[in-house]
């Protein structure tokens, strides 16, 4: 594979899950850059902005197979992972696998669920494994989880622990359509189009599971010179020292950052990286990894904000100004 | 002194005696310097006072071998003709006099004809049937533009007389004022008579001799009703005129040497301002770091050459870096003097923490420039972070960023061309056939030192100076009264404005006397020039001299004088009816040229100064400041571009906003603003009284439910469900109890918020912050 090849691959992903999800471009290209980079995705918006839809139709494109749990207040782990079942005509335990044991996971409303449950999946997206019972299970390869919450309603939702958001590479916003993308949409809906049933979506898939490792694998071919290591390294810095953040982003934030920012690169055609793709992909990468200081919520600042105000001052390395 | 002696001196001294020679040097200066006459109609753009020299007869034209070089090849003479009437064979002439009074007729002739009776009350308009007084072939064109006519006459017969007659005559007339004799028999008398006539009405005011009488008899033809009469400008009397020079000789020296003073103030406060930097810069204390890389390159930046733009320093010093081998750095140099350049056309802002992609982003409004710098941006990346070989990519780049560069440059010098070819030159040299670059051509070929007279009249102290005075050049009362001073001084001043001429002299100008033909010389000069010598002007204007002036007539036309000399103390005053002699035109005609060289050499001055329409007066408003200075069309075009700037930048003034749409604010909206308040006014501590209160309320309703009030086992309830140690939770609420009790408005501190931040953690953690 080369680069003109990946780009190519990534401009038809985009363009059919496009053709469904219409309107979203940042988020398409978001979701598959978080593929590629091997993170996962937290989408953050209300109800009926296809969020299901997008995993459904990325999961068709990528020829991968997929899952949706739906998070409310009683699941329980075992519901995610699965567990040891006894065969009585056996009589023998034999595991279960849950709908953690696929390679597109949908989450919904992850935060409906209490801290316990939603641990259950912090191995399964750091590790790709699922342990039960001091048996450790591999998950398909790729694995890859979309969880979605709903900024709204908080009336019986648990927050993200700290430790559970960071496992994801990015927190991406989806806001409502405009008004001539939403006249599209129904237009599309009167000649026949249905979000339940994709196959008239005419969706066709692109690659499979193992073009897209391949794709996965060819991101260690990205350049990154070294300048931008100091760049990224003094921007996760500046999250630690800024007085408006009370919890700045780890060393995982770096790496998910240079990881985000190889595969930008690689979807952009170009086989190295440069200071804005990284400046592009910093909002989603660190918003979720921040907490921001209470005088800060305060004042009405966002985590979006302060990392603005932390891009605004960071030297943009080899810059000529 | 005698009048006849000066003359007679004249000729004696007049270095240059053969006329024809004046002729035909004159001629070849003409072939020499291609003055910028008409090649042909379609490209000639004759002014109006060069349309008149194409008006003259075509026995006038006969004299003048190269008249085709002034006018078109085809052009009649008609418009030069026509200003006051153009219908047909019905038109308007007249008679003016100046500051004394006007005199206008009418007349109508469709036949060529000089018909007509004399008009009722015995004042006639002038008579004109110089269609017959030359060859006989004009009559139509020209009687067209003639007065009223007095008496009945015949074109085609009474030429040669009405010339001789008309001129001896006049001349008479000039002499024997009041012998008006408004004779309808004679053409020959009627000129003279007219001539009279006009003299007399001199003083009188203004009286009328209609022309539709006068038709009517001669040509027995209806005649038309006469179009309407163009308005006299209007004429301002002195003393406004006073006020307003004065008003408009202090606004604009104030004006100019303030725009000086504040401009001259600002160079030197630069200076001054780069000085003292570069004198602190240089004042290192030993132990300050040495110099950096990038301050040794700015430095040598700067060292370049002065002339030289940044943008041009950046690209030079890209091609030095090429040259040595560092391709990096020579691409970095490249893409700096890109964005250098966009910066100066205001598309980006340059800032170390913009990124290539922001700079692109930035110019999606102008896409004709987003796109090559877009492809530039991407081919510096490639070398910058891409590792790609940057001797073959830096030819591209540089040729890139260069013709990028480079068009802009070339917009500007083709604005710089555009500009500079606007300008109108301001020289005497001036070359059409109404300026003066001719003459000042012939008088130097004989050693006659003239210039355009630079310096106010007043400061006029050369005694052996000759100033002539040209069209637009009117003096006001004040530098009237220091010319004539100076000229009585021994000051030697040729008057040929075209009028307004002081009272004093007695003096005025009759303009469109139309009585054609040749200027003639008094009897002495003819003697001397020769009969076959002619002088030819346009417009037929004539003076008027009064009874009592010391004026002596030395050029006659016909039936009026034309030149005057008076004797004034030491010095010496010419007065021509206009300025025709001393413009490019004149002297391709007759021996116009032998005139104006003998008279400037017989005058005999050292110096000879012209003033003109930019004499020494300022302009009375900004209006004719900017005509004078001949600025308009530069304006026009700065507006234009103006124009053209903003529709290309768009017309808003400042930073598209949306529109704020009104609308009814949400809860969460009152009660973000409401926290605001509270963090602006530093009330953190009564924030979290109100909070702690309703938490601990909520946290007892939650988990409680009834077991007790005490705080100890709230702690111990919520130290079960957050999965908090019990003391850290036991002291969040003792800290929220002990605000809940303080009654505080004000003060506190970010502990405040903390702990508000960790009972909202408490109450998340139990259901929710909200229920």
């Amino acid at each position: 594979m080369n680069i003109p090849q990946f780009s190519q691959l990534c401009g038809q992903i985009c363009t059919q899950v496009g053709q469904v999800l219409l309107g979203q471009k940042e988020v398409i290209d978001h979701v598959l850059v978080a593929i590629l980079a091997r993170g996962h995705l937290l989408l953050e918006g209300v109800p009926g902005l296809g969020k299901t839809l997008l995993v459904r139709s990325l999961a068709t494109v990528l020829g991968c197979h997929s899952k949706r749990i739906q998070f409310t207040p009683d699941l329980m782990p075992s519901d995610v992972t699965g567990g040891n079942i006894f065969n009585q005509r056996t009589e023998q335990f034999e595991f279960l696998p849950g709908p953690v044991f696929t390679q597109l996971l949908l989450a919904d409303e992850i935060n409906r669920a209490p801290a316990k449950t939603q641990s259950a999946l912090l191995e399964a997206m750091q590790e790709r494994s699922v342990s039960i019972d001091g048996v450790t299970r591999p998950l398909p390869h790729p694995f890859f989880v979309l969880a979605t919450q709903n900024p709204i309603e908080s009336q019986g939702t648990y927050p993200l622990p700290d430790a559970q958001l960071d496992r994801f590479l990015f927190k991406i916003h989806v806001s409502h359509p405009a008004k001539a993308i939403e006249k599209q949409l129904l237009t599309n809906v009167l000649q026949g189009f249905d979000a339940a049933a994709l196959e008239t979506a005419k969706l066709v898939p692109v690659i499979d599971s193992k073009i897209l490792v391949d794709m996965q694998m060819f991101l260690n071919h990205i350049r990154v010179d070294e300048a931008l290591l100091d760049y990224i390294t003094e921007i996760i810095s500046q999250t630690r020292s800024h007085r408006s953040i009370y919890l700045g982003a780890s060393p995982r934030a770096s790496i998910a950052l240079l990881q985000s920012a190889r595969a930008w690169a690689a979807m952009q055609s170009r086989e190295f990286v440069i200071p804005d793709d990284i400046k592009y992909l910093a909002p989603a990468v660190l918003r979720h990894r921040l907490v921001l200081q209470p005088e800060a919520e305060f004042e009405g600042l966002s985590a979006d904000s302060c990392i603005q105000s932390i891009l605004q001052d960071v030297p943009v390395p080899k810059s000529v100004a | 002194m005698n009048v006849a002696a000066l003359f007679a001196l004249w000729f004696a001294s007049a270095p240059v005696a053969d006329m024809h020679e004046f002729r035909t040097q004159a001629q070849e200066l003409f072939k020499q310097k291609k003055y910028h006459f008409c090649k042909d109609k379609k490209t000639c753009s004759l002014s109006a006072e060069e349309m008149k020299w194409c008006g003259l007869s075509s026995s006038e034209k006969s004299h003048w071998s190269d008249f085709e070089q002034l006018c078109p090849p085809d052009y009649d003479g008609q418009s030069a003709f026509t200003e006051d009437g153009e219908d047909g064979g019905n038109s308007e002439g007249g008679i003016t006099i100046r500051g004394v009074s006007r005199v206008r007729g009418s007349s109508e002739d469709k036949s060529g004809s000089c018909g007509g009776e004399a008009a009722e009350g015995g004042v006639e308009g002038t008579q004109d049937c110089s269609g017959g007084q030359g060859a006989g072939n004009s009559g139509a064109s020209q009687s067209r533009q003639m007065g009223s006519i007095s008496g009945a006459s015949e074109s085609g017969s009474g030429k040669g007389q009405g010339q001789e007659q008309g001129g001896s005559v006049g001349e008479e007339g000039s002499q024997q004022q009041g012998q008006d004799t408004a004779s309808g028999s004679s053409h020959g008398e009627g000129q003279g008579g007219n001539a009279d006539s006009m003299a007399n009405d001199g003083g009188e005011g203004s009286s009328r001799g209609e022309g539709e009488d006068a038709g009517a008899g001669g040509s027995k033809e209806e005649v038309p009703p006469p179009p309407e009469k163009p308005q006299e400008p209007e004429v301002l009397p002195p003393e406004r005129l006073e006020a307003q020079a004065s008003t408009a000789s202090w606004i604009g020296p104030v004006l100019f040497w303030t725009i000086l003073v504040l401009g001259l103030g600002f160079v030197i406060f630069v200076i001054l301002r780069n000085f003292l930097s570069s004198r602190s810069g240089e004042k290192q204390t030993p132990d300050a770091p040495s110099r950096t890389r990038k301050q040794e390159e700015q430095t040598a930046l700067l060292a370049q050459p002065a002339s030289l733009s940044d943008i041009e320093r950046l690209l030079l010093r890209a091609q030095q870096a090429a040259a040595s081998g560092n391709y990096e750095a020579a691409v970095g140099d490249c893409y700096a003097a890109l964005l250098r350049k966009l910066e100066q056309e205001g598309l980006v802002r340059l800032s170390r923490f913009n990124t290539s992609g922001d700079y692109v982003r930035s110019l999606a409004a102008h896409a004709q420039v987003q796109i090559p710098v877009q492809e530039i941006v991407r081919r510096v990346d490639q070398v910058q972070f891409g590792a790609h070989q940057p001797q073959e990519l830096f030819t591209q780049i540089f040729s890139q960023v260069s013709a990028f560069v480079r068009t802009s440059i070339h917009l500007a010098c083709l604005f710089f061309i555009l500009t500079i070819a606007a300008c109108q030159k301001i020289e005497p040299k001036d070359t059409r056939p109404a300026g003066q670059a001719a003459l000042i051509d012939l008088a130097t070929a004989y050693e006659l030192n003239i210039e355009h007279q630079k310096w106010p009249i007043t400061q006029l102290d050369r005694k052996d100076q000759t100033l002539i005075l040209l069209r637009h050049s009117n003096p006001r009362s004040e530098q009237w009264d220091a010319l004539l001073d100076w000229v009585a001084d021994g000051g030697s001043l040729i008057v040929a404005n075209g009028g307004g001429l002081p009272e004093e002299l007695g003096i005025s100008v009759i303009e469109r006397n139309h009585l054609g033909g040749p200027l003639t010389f008094r009897q002495a000069w003819a003697e001397r020039l020769g009969t076959d010598f002619k002088l030819f002007v346009p417009d037929y204007n004539t003076l008027l001299v009064a009874e009592n002036s010391q004026a002596s007539v030395v050029l006659s036309r016909n039936a009026g004088p034309y030149g005057v000399w008076i004797s004034r103390g030491s010095g010496r005053i010419v007065v021509l009816a206009d300025d025709h002699l001393f413009t490019n035109g004149a002297l391709l005609a007759g021996d116009n040229a032998a005139f104006v060289v003998g008279v400037l050499s017989w005058l005999g001055s050292e110096k000879i100064g012209f003033v003109d329409a930019q004499g020494w007066h300022g302009p009375h408003n900004p209006f004719e400041a900017i005509a004078n200075s001949r600025l308009l069309p530069i304006l026009l075009q700065f507006m234009a571009l103006m124009g053209i700037f903003f529709v290309h930048r768009g017309v808003t003034l400042g930073t598209p906003r949306n529109l704020i749409v009104k609308s009814r604010r949400a809860f969460t909206q009152h009660v973000q603003a409401l926290g605001i308040q509270y963090a602006k006014s530093r009330a953190s501590r009564y924030a979290l009284r109100l909070y702690a209160t309703w938490a601990l309320e909520r946290l007892r309703d939650r988990i409680m439910l009834g077991k007790g009030t005490g705080l100890f086992p709230l702690a111990k309830a919520v130290a079960q469900q957050t999965g908090l140690s019990e003391g850290e939770v036991m002291q969040i609420l003792v800290e929220a109890h002990s605000a809940r009790q303080e009654a505080a408005a004000r003060g506190g501190s970010s502990e405040d918020l903390q702990l508000i931040h960790k009972l909202a953690r408490i109450m998340q953690t139990t259901g929710g912050i909200r229920s």
